[in-house]
């Protein structure tokens, strides 16, 4: 059984009430469901993270990490829900 | 002359013989959007900003200078690609007025190609869910009517893309597929969707779901306009750091060339799961076709491909739990009122997504945490022995053939009470997905009711080409009457 509180608190999503039952009954059907995965022997199998795990170095394609000068400041902050001036605004964090 | 009656390429020739203008098109294809308003295909309307890019491709064709052969034609773009400066919801109310600072890859290189963006289009919230029903603007209805006259869906996650190709709203539209969710609405409403082999479409400016699986591909009439979608849409870019260089082969190149001597596999594991009576004659049809044509029928075996779809559910959501938790209500989309930054988030993210969303991101957190972890790692290892079956069965065959769903599309208003089943009409599917091989939906026939079942191909990596041509042998014998 799953413990419906400690998923919404780590996945930070605040979830009414009434369909909690509702949630977990998926969530455990679900989890149920896939149990039948245990019966794969998977000794000595890597793990395929992607499908480029699966020919070689998934790391070999990255670009080279040089900064990008193309700004997009106006263009982002025009879908801030609270800001002044450039700066984004949020509740206080600090106590 | 009703000109939303000619396939993308039929249109591409009359706009080069300039027998017509992409005004006169783009105008018709307006026209009868506005008439599908019930089937609630659309988002956001992008009209007024089409008929302006319609005009600039007339200039460009009387000048005998187009982009490109999808030069002035009408599409519809699923509401998961950015598109620059204009709004972007992912059928989301998180993302209910965000509006996209910047344009996708694939929207960016049909831009350049010249193409006609008349909106975005409807999908299942996130791309979650193969019935369009979790949409935060409602559901999707399929514009095909059974025998039977109730309402149907027109699956997903890209249900309005293929509705809108299938009534005629545009000419040809743009989907996304993670575990099914271009093919499985395709064979729904009797069009043609291709899941590209994953590496072909960057995935830059898609709004990830699960990035390992996540493909962007064309949903079209026919299988040829289908090449010549992709053909605009694919391409290396570094801003995808899972795609490798890639030379971009002329994808319509082997279309009418002979099958004769092709290998064609059946999954001999298939052949037990039980499915409907004219699911299995439209896939008989399908195999009689292709062996009418030369080509030669192979039993393969994918013994570990039962496991797929368990696998997915492992996969896809924890990938879904780590790209969803940027959605926090700080920076963009929704916020909720909040005295402190935690309830924040948390109210943000309670407040702006609906319960596939929550649900999957829940499950994805269940599976990423540490005691469950080595679930995870074994499921990934599972994927590998899948992918080793496939690469075996390929070492015999040239592509493997399969229904693409296991039922007619599903009613609008049927009381879901257990959401598995729903999950296996991605039964044939999610495999392309876990492996990145390339799929194809061609429609095949009708079930009892009148409704369209697709068959699906799927080929080797990179090897599209030679997927349509057998996709188009099919077509042409299938001879599937489009709405």
């Amino acid at each position: 059984m799953t413990d419906i509180n400690k998923l919404m608190q780590f996945s930070q999503i605040r979830i009414d009430e009434h369909i909690h039952e509702k949630l977990n009954n998926k969530i455990n059907q679900l989890l149920e469901w896939v149990q039948c995965l245990d019966e794969v022997d998977t000794t000595n199998v890597e793990p395929m993270f992607s499908v480029n795990d699966y020919f070689g170095n998934v790391l070999e394609n990255l670009r080279e990490d040089t900064p990008n000068k193309v700004s997009l400041q106006k263009e982002i902050l025009q879908n801030t829900p609270d800001k002044e001036d450039v700066f984004i605004c949020v509740p206080k964090v600090i106590k | 002359m009703n000109l939303t009656n000619f396939t993308l390429k039929e249109a591409s020739k009359k706009l080069q013989s300039k027998e017509i203008s992409s005004l006169e098109l783009t105008t018709a294809y307006i026209e009868s959007s506005k008439k599908l308003k019930p089937l609630n295909i659309y988002i956001t309307e992008t009209f007024e900003q089409a008929l302006k890019q319609a005009t600039a491709a007339d200039t460009r064709y009387s000048k005998g200078q187009p982009l490109s052969p999808i030069d002035g034609i009408p599409i519809g773009v699923k509401d998961i690609f950015l598109t620059k400066g204009i709004k972007t919801t992912n059928a989301s109310k998180f993302l209910s007025n965000f509006i996209a600072p910047y344009e996708s890859t694939v929207t960016n290189n049909l831009l350049n190609a010249g193409y006609v963006c008349l909106g975005k289009i409807n999908m299942d919230e996130f791309a979650m869910g193969s019935d369009n029903l979790s949409s935060f603007y409602g559901a999707v209805i399929n514009p095909w009517v059974g025998e039977d006259k109730k309402e149907r869906v027109a699956g997903g996650s890209s249900g309005g893309s293929a509705a809108g190709v299938a009534a005629k709203a545009f000419c040809a539209a743009l989907g996304t597929d993670t575990g099914g969710s271009i093919r499985q609405p395709a064979s729904f409403t009797g069009t043609v969707g291709l899941k590209p082999t994953y590496g072909t479409c960057s995935r830059y400016g898609i709004v990830a779901f699960a990035s390992s699986l996540d493909q962007a591909g064309p949903i079209t009439r026919t299988v040829t306009d289908n090449a010549m979608l992709l053909q605009h849409m694919a391409g290396y870019d570094n801003q995808d750091s899972s795609m490798k260089p890639f030379q971009t082969p002329n994808y319509a190149s082997k279309i009418g060339k002979s099958i004769k001597g092709l290998k064609i596999g059946l999954v001999k594991e298939y052949l037990d799961v039980s499915l409907p009576e004219c699911v299995k004659k439209n896939f008989n049809r399908a195999i009689k076709f292709l062996q009418e044509e030369g080509a030669e029928i192979v039993e393969v075996s994918l013994p570990r491909s039962k496991y797929a779809l368990p696998i997915y559910y492992i996969i896809a959501p924890a990938e879904a739990s780590s790209n969803l938790a940027r959605f926090d209500g700080v920076r963009y989309g929704n916020r909720a009122k909040a005295d402190n930054i935690e309830d924040l988030y948390f109210n943000s993210r309670g407040e702006g997504w609906g319960f596939e969303v929550k649900l999957r991101v829940l499950v994805g957190t269940y599976n990423l945490l540490h005691e469950n972890f080595g679930k995870f790692i074994h499921a990934t290892k599972v994927r590998r022995l899948i992918t080793e079956d496939f690469s075996n069965a390929f070492a015999k065959v040239d592509a493997i053939l399969t229904p693409t769903t296991n039922s007619e599309a599903f009613p609008l208003h049927e009381k879901v009470n257990n959401s598995i089943e729903r999950y296996f009409s991605d039964f044939f599917t999610v495999t392309a997905n876990l492996t990145g091989l390339p799929a194809i939906n061609i429609p095949m026939g009708l079930s009892d009711n009148n409704l369209p079942l697709g068959i699906q191909l799927i080929g080797n990596y990179y090897e599209e080409p030679e997927l349509y041509q057998i996709a188009y042998m099919l077509e042409q014998k299938a001879d599937f009457k489009l709405l």
